[in-house]
């Protein structure tokens, strides 16, 4: 119990940590908004202060329900539980976020509402693909007994298109890279802070907590295909992740419709030659 | 209720204006002046250096047609005087092209990827601009209005803070106008060093285009590197008149202060190093191909609707246009090519863009190079009586200014520039647009809102 | 002043106004931030309800009246308002008796000016800071 708590906390600490990094990292570079190290944290503090001036009132509960939801899929994750039922529990926590942005009269919101659903279609087909390729090496969904295998059946060799496609999944859905689908408000765009557009005060502190507990559970998720102790697999995980959201920087942008099909065909397209793989090779 | 004119007056006109359209004249400036009960409307034409008119008086509260179909450029300036003077242009009023039935995104007046505000109201489809309804009015200040019965100086402080980017080019039409009412033929020295502003202006406006056409593109270091450039002018700029924007050194009469020849070199040293970061910058985004290709495929102007418009939106498709030959300063005296491009897209737009900074930084070295040596200012009497038009280079494009001028004070004025004429033809342009590509194409057309709204 | 309002203050979304003017005194902001400032955290954006701060330039009109009072409406609390450039602290050369031209104080509670014109952008930054941080106390 004691080592699920501490898995628990500390896989939301060191979220945070690695995103005090990367925003640091990132306003080095020419031309970036200037920060402090503990940029996030303030903003973070400023905002839970802060009043939530959305005239709808069930906006403060499909936030307060997201970030309840995803803390519960983290908490089954540290547990090991089934990764479909995981998944399934982090559905709702997205379904939350989508139906605060959609409730509202913000045709910002509205308009990354389609690209969300867009991006979030990804990330459930690599996911179903995904399992189905996990369960045919391990015979299990259930992340304890994975954890349990990984070494010994050396998870990483025969499902690397599946770990790269996991990689993938992480990229669509924090929108980084050649997967920005304008969904998480990074950079100033036509479509304001895309999803986020409609949340505002204390109720966007809350949605940026469920968008780093959301983190923590991929980083958790691509972990268990490595084959060292988990604290090293989670290390190598995190430290993957920065390199990734600090490379956005470098990489040139295209419209979101080019970013939906670059994400099925890499992260999907991963996802589907590794059961093919498996399947001819009968491994 | 508007008391119509006749059918035959109507028609008269009508005849008249399309007269003009057949032997090649081109609309370019409508102007209105009210005396009690009759209001007099002044139709300017142009065919290269000459200028035609059509001048018609109305009896206020008359509907007159509207000259729109004809000369689609002169909608906007028919709505500046149908809601300031009693009268309205048949049919000339903005028509809503939105569509029944669907609910509009709003975008703007005020969002930090708009330069100046502006409401946009955007039916799309599959977020592609299917139609578009543009409000203005939010930079309205009444300039015009404001400037009648003032001295010159006062008028011309005014017009300095027009706009950022046709300010000083209005500023220096402006104080042309004046001294050609009043008869002064003010030193070479005053003409070389407004030349110089008004090259150097044209420089910082583009300057600040650029930079807003790589926030657009997303290129955040290119962006923090033209605002580099921007700051460096700035300091030019303070070099020469203690101001970054140049306000205050054009006065009627000359030029406020004898500028030191040693600050000229100086400023010109610092503008001309910028040249070599200009080029690279066109380079790297011409070689690059996710940057070259999204510019490419944004922003496309049909050939004929090119051709109506003005500046560099005209320039883009291959029209030859050079109001510098037009202008009072001695740009005849200078060698120098005007560029057009081909594509009428963003990136034939951009390139032009770039094009026309390092044409400017030719021209204000040429400008330095033949800098005269003798006094920069005369006095005079500033007491005459008279009406003028003026058209200088300004950033975008042309500039016009209308002049009246009545015992030494200004009677009206009335000034254009190239977005006026291009404005009407926004909603069109913008159709087929994706919705992330509007700010690019919007800065990429070059809009300058307050210059034109005033 | 608290450290917990200090803290809150390193973190400062403004909504840049450009109400009828020439864009000189938004130029010198967006330098500000890009060049000049040893300030940090400051961002831009164009979403009132994610704004902490709202920054007006230019001159306002009847019309712009409107749409700058609904969008500070839209504002969550604790919020501050500056006004940049002479056009929007006292009008400058455009406001004159019966013309409908405002300064940025005669429609809204304005916390911190910085004159000029054009501002020195030197000064915009800290003056945002102090503004936000002034609005933190008030509600303190």
């Amino acid at each position: 119990m004691l080592n699920m708590i501490l898995w628990f906390a500390g896989i939301i600490l060191s979220v945070f940590i690695i995103h005090l990094l990367i925003s640091y990292l990132k306003s080095l570079f020419p031309g970036q908004g200037k920060t402090y190290i503990l940029q996030p944290f303030y903003r973070l503090m400023k905002l839970a202060s802060k009043k939530n001036a959305a005239s709808q009132p069930l906006i403060q509960w499909f936030s307060a329900g997201a970030l309840w939801f995803s803390l519960t899929a983290l908490w089954l994750t540290v547990s090991g539980w089934n990764i479909v039922y995981i998944f399934s529990i982090l559905i709702i926590a997205e379904l939350f976020i989508i139906a605060g942005a959609s409730g509202t009269n913000n045709s910002f919101g509205l308009m990354a509402v389609q690209r969300r659903i867009s991006g979030f279609s990804i990330t459930c087909f690599t996911l179903m693909v995904a399992a189905s390729s996990i369960y045919k090496v391990t015979g299990t969904l259930n992340l304890g007994g994975i954890l349990t295998m990984t070494r010994n059946k050396l998870l990483i060799l025969r499902l690397p298109f599946t770990f790269i496609s996991m990689i993938m999944v992480i990229l669509v859905e924090e929108g980084v890279c050649w997967f920005d689908l304008g969904i998480s408000g990074k950079s100033m765009s036509f479509i304001d802070t895309g999803l986020y557009s409609a949340y505002n005060g204390w109720c966007l502190a809350v949605i940026q907590l469920t968008q780093w507990v959301k983190t923590g559970i991929w980083l958790k998720f691509i972990s268990v295909f490595l084959p060292w102790p988990q604290w090293i697999s989670f290390t190598v995980s995190i430290l993957i992740y920065a390199v990734l959201m600090v490379s956005d920087a470098f990489v040139a942008k295209t419209g979101w419709k080019k970013a939906v099909l670059n994400g099925f065909i890499w992260a999907g397209g991963a996802s589907v030659i590794n059961y093919i793989w498996l399947y001819l090779a009968n491994i | 209720m508007g008391r119509r004119w006749t059918g035959k007056q109507s028609y008269n006109f009508v005849c008249k204006i399309l007269g003009m359209k057949h032997t090649g004249f081109e609309l370019f400036l409508i102007a209105a002046e009210q005396s009690e009960k009759t209001l007099k409307i002044e139709y300017k034409f142009k065919k290269g250096d000459q200028l035609d008119s059509i001048e018609i008086n109305v009896p206020e509260n008359s509907v007159i047609p509207s000259v729109k179909d004809i000369f689609p450029g002169g909608l906007w300036m028919q709505q500046e005087i149908a809601r300031r003077f009693p009268v309205s242009f048949g049919a000339g009023e903005s028509e809503d092209q939105l569509k029944p039935g669907y609910s509009p995104i709003e975008w703007g007046p005020f969002h930090p990827l708009l330069s100046e505000p502006a409401l946009f109201k955007i039916q799309s489809k599959d977020e592609v601009v299917d139609s578009i309804s543009i409000s203005t009015g939010y930079n309205y200040r009444g300039i015009e209005e404001l400037c009648e019965g003032e001295k010159p100086a006062v008028v011309l402080e005014m017009l300095e803070r027009t706009s950022l980017i046709s300010g000083i080019s209005t500023g220096i039409a402006f104080a042309f106008a004046v001294e050609k009412i009043n008869n002064i033929e003010i030193p070479e020295k005053a003409k070389w060093i407004r030349l110089i502003l008004n090259e150097m202006s044209c420089f910082k406006a583009n300057l600040y285009c650029l930079n807003q056409i790589a926030q657009c593109l997303g290129l955040l270091s290119d962006g923090s590197e033209v605002f580099r450039l921007i700051d460096l002018f700035n300091e030019s700029a303070e070099q020469i008149c203690d101001h970054p924007q140049l306000l205050g050194i054009t006065k009627i009469e000359g030029v406020s202060t004898d500028i030191s020849r040693g600050n000229i070199y100086a400023a010109n040293a610092v503008l001309q190093d910028m040249k070599k970061e200009l080029e690279s910058l066109k380079s790297k985004w011409t070689n690059t191909h996710s940057i070259y290709k999204r510019l490419e495929t944004t922003g496309f102007i049909d050939s004929n609707t090119a051709k109506q418009m003005s500046g560099r939106a005209a320039r883009g498709a291959g029209v030859y246009e050079d109001p510098r030959k037009y202008s009072c300063l001695p740009y005849q005296l200078l060698t120098y090519t005007v560029p057009t491009s081909r594509g009428s897209n963003c990136l034939s737009r951009t390139m032009l863009l770039i094009d026309d900074l390092l044409l400017s930084l030719l021209l204000i070295d040429q400008g330095v190079e033949n800098l005269p040596d003798g006094n920069a200012t005369i006095n005079f009497n500033i007491a005459g009586s008279g009406k003028v038009i003026v058209r200088e280079q300004d950033a975008y494009g042309e500039i016009v200014v209308l002049v009246s001028q009545e015992n030494g004070n200004i009677k009206f004025i009335k000034t254009r520039n190239s977005t006026t004429l291009n404005f009407p033809f926004l909603p069109d342009v913008l159709k087929g647009c994706e919705l992330t590509d509007l700010p690019l194409v919007l800065t990429s057309l070059n809009m300058d809102l307050s210059g034109m709204e005033k | 002043m608290s450290w917990l309002a200090k803290i809150k203050s390193r973190s400062i979304s403004v909504l840049p106004i450009q109400a009828g003017g020439c864009r000189g005194c938004l130029l010198q902001f967006f330098l500000s931030l890009s060049l000049y400032s040893e300030i940090k955290g400051i961002t831009v954006t164009g979403n009132p309800g994610q704004a902490d701060l709202l920054l007006i330039t230019g001159c306002i009109n009847e019309q712009s009246k409107k749409a700058i009072l609904e969008i500070y409406e839209k504002i969550p609390e604790p919020k501050a308002v500056i006004s940049i450039g002479a056009c929007s602290c006292s009008g400058s050369l455009f406001k004159k008796e019966g013309k409908g031209i405002y300064a940025a104080e005669d429609i809204l509670p304005v916390d911190a000016w910085v004159r000029g014109c054009t501002p020195n952008p030197e000064e915009i930054p800290g003056t945002i800071v102090r503004a936000v941080e002034c609005a933190y106390e008030k509600v303190k």
